[in-house]
């Protein structure tokens, strides 16, 4: 079990998705995190298992990597997609409440802003700890945040911006959530954000990568 | 000395007077602070003018991307824009699926109609320096027309159909370059973002294995035409900064405020003209006066020992206060009086 269960994680670690997968170039033709995933739950290990010794391990080591700069932003969407083979397998089972989601991340770009390459990855990475991840998309409003976490009880948001001057609009979103739902944990990332800004407007974490998101929401 | 010897000198690290000016503001500032933006313009005019020339009309494009809601470009890229004077971003990239590829080409007729008739005749109209912009940008255009996330997938996977897709468009931007170059442009520009705050947005393997070689066939033309190459990149590209300089390329715009400037400064001052900038993400948004003055004292004593190889260079954004944009230029003119008493 052990075994298979590490070959999952490499899989996703290095991006490979399934056998068909003509990357990366040096495991052409093995299996893959679609057939591994599958393998393994029909061996019968736990689908629990499968997720937190398997896809969770290899994304938490590419996602450590990428904070590193060891890695970049295409690998670890192929790391991503190898995760999404194997969740796919999964989903059955987390539907049917015999697998468990640590919980719900509620993540979106703030009103005006487009960018969502950052933004996606940050969710695949908490998805690939093991959250279930609601993507709300880009330019989304304060009040669809709000709408979005009233729908989730006990979720933990995170805003992503990217421009100056839609920061601003993180900071009314932050306002806005903590009213309608106090207790409601957020986290706020994107390239012109700091620490320092994170605390002025009221936000509980800041994280510059997604591996710091997921350390956020795993503590 | 003329605004076009200024910038030569510069580019040559041959003393000019002063560091030659280049203000670029975002579409929303020409919108809705027109007068602010012509006040700083009059008070400290640019050295440096666009040719006289167009390309040839779009037969797809519609829409006004500085305004909220939908256009099209000119390859058919249809782009969202969240608001007013900021452009926005692709959605729906036409070749998503590249079972659109068979058949798809380049718009050629923006090359094969335009009218560059009174380029030379607007060049030796001024004394400035006369730069063109391009379509080129082979990376960008790749993402508008596949989509960013398909295209990181094809760049690890490489499959026939990217390889293809790369021909045709660096086949277009051959013809744009070497359009350009036939004529009497002091410098030809072209762009690409390639950083995020931290470091490149691919492996730079990847990017020397199949962007380095597109933009070196683009110098090498510029230069062969005598042309000087001016290149634009957002984000942390120190790791490519060589790369350029090997290529051939004259002057270079990146987000130097998320580098460590005084190291760039170690590695290559005097190798390559730094094309501004002052930072964009939080000096000339949030700073003081003071801060946008100390920025530029940063980057001169860097970057520039009074030999040239900078140019007084920022981007207005939306929302930056005047007094930021008016304070960098005037802390270059200071800098440079310094130098020569
Ligand atoms: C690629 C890019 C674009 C692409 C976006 C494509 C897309 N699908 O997202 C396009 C071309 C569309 C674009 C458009 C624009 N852009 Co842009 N863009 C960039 C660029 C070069 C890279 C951004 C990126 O994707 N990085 C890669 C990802 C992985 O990094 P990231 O987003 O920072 O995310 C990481 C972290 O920040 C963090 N993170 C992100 N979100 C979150 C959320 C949480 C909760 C957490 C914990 C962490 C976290 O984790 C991520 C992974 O490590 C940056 C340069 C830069 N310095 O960042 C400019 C930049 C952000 N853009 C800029 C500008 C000005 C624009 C435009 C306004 C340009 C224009 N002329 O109109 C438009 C705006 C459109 C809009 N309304 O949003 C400026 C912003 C300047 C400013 N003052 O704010 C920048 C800084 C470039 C510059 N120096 O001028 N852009």
């Amino acid at each position: 079990m052990e075994e298979l269960l590490e070959q999952l994680a490499v899989c996703v670690e290095r991006g490979k998705v399934n056998a068909a997968s003509p990357y990366p170039p040096d495991m052409k033709g093995e299996d893959g995190a679609d057939e591994l995933t599958k393998k393994a739950l029909d061996e019968g290990i736990a689908p629990d298992d499968v997720l937190a010794k398997g896809l969770v391990i290899g994304m938490g080591r590419v996602g450590q990597k990428f904070s590193e700069n060891k890695v970049f932003v295409p690998d670890l969407l192929m790391a991503a997609k190898a995760m999404s083979a194997g969740m796919a397998y999964l989903k059955p089972f987390f539907e049917a409440g015999e697998a468990h989601h640590k919980g719900v991340f509620i993540i979106g770009t703030v009103q005006g802003d487009l960018h969502d390459i950052g933004k996606n990855l940050v969710a695949m990475v908490v998805e690939g700890g093991g959250w279930k991840v609601v993507d709300l998309g880009v330019d989304v409003s304060p009040e669809k945040f709000v709408e979005a976490v009233s729908e989730n009880d006990g979720c933990v948001v995170g805003l992503s911006a990217l421009l100056t001057t839609t920061m601003v609009n993180m900071e009314k979103t932050v306002a806005l959530i903590k009213k309608s739902a106090p207790g409601t944990k957020v986290v706020v990332g994107g390239a012109p954000l700091t620490a320092e800004f994170a605390e002025k407007i009221g936000a509980d974490g800041y994280s510059a990568d997604p591996q710091g998101a997921l350390s956020f929401l795993d503590v | 000395m003329t605004a076009r010897e200024r910038v030569i000198k510069t580019l040559e690290f041959d003393s000019p007077d002063r560091a030659p000016r280049d203000l670029w503001a975002l579409p929303g500032v020409g919108m809705l602070r027109s007068e602010e933006l012509e006040a700083v313009n009059r008070q400290y005019p640019s050295d440096f003018a666009g040719p006289g020339g167009r390309y040839g009309p779009s037969s797809v494009s519609r829409g006004n991307p500085a305004e909220v809601g939908t256009y099209v470009d000119d390859w058919a890229c249809e782009w969202t824009v969240a608001e007013v004077g900021v452009v926005g971003e692709v959605k729906n990239p036409p070749l998503a699926d590249w079972g659109r590829l068979d058949g798809w080409t380049p718009p050629w007729e923006l090359l094969d109609n335009a009218d560059l008739s009174g380029v030379n005749a607007s060049c030796a109209a001024t004394d400035k320096f006369v730069k063109t912009g391009t379509h080129v940008r082979p990376f960008e255009r790749m993402q508008f027309l596949r989509g960013t996330e398909n295209l990181f997938v094809d760049i690890m996977c490489q499959p026939e159909e990217f390889k293809e897709l790369c021909r045709r468009i660096h086949e277009f931007n051959l013809r744009d370059i070497e359009m350009w170059a036939q004529t009497n442009v002091d410098a030809i520009g072209f762009m690409d973002d390639w950083g995020t705050q931290q470091t490149l947005l691919i492996d730079p393997e990847l990017w020397r294995a199949i962007f380095k070689p597109m933009y070196k066939d683009y110098c090498d033309i510029c230069k062969a035409h005598g042309k000087y190459v001016f290149f634009h990149s957002d984000g942390h590209i120190m790791s490519i900064y060589p790369d350029l300089i090997e290529i051939g390329m004259d002057a270079v715009n990146s987000q130097l405020f998320c580098m460590n400037i005084e190291e760039i400064g170690r590695l290559f001052k005097g190798k390559l003209t730094f094309w501004g900038e002052i930072c964009r993400q939080h000096i000339l948004p949030f700073g003081a006066v003071e801060d946008a003055r100390a920025a530029v004292k940063r980057v001169r004593s860097a970057l520039d020992d009074g030999t040239g190889g900078v140019i007084a260079q920022c981007e207005w954004g939306v929302r930056d206060p005047k007094e930021n944009i008016e304070a960098v230029f005037e802390a270059w003119l200071e800098e440079n009086e310094k130098e020569t008493t």
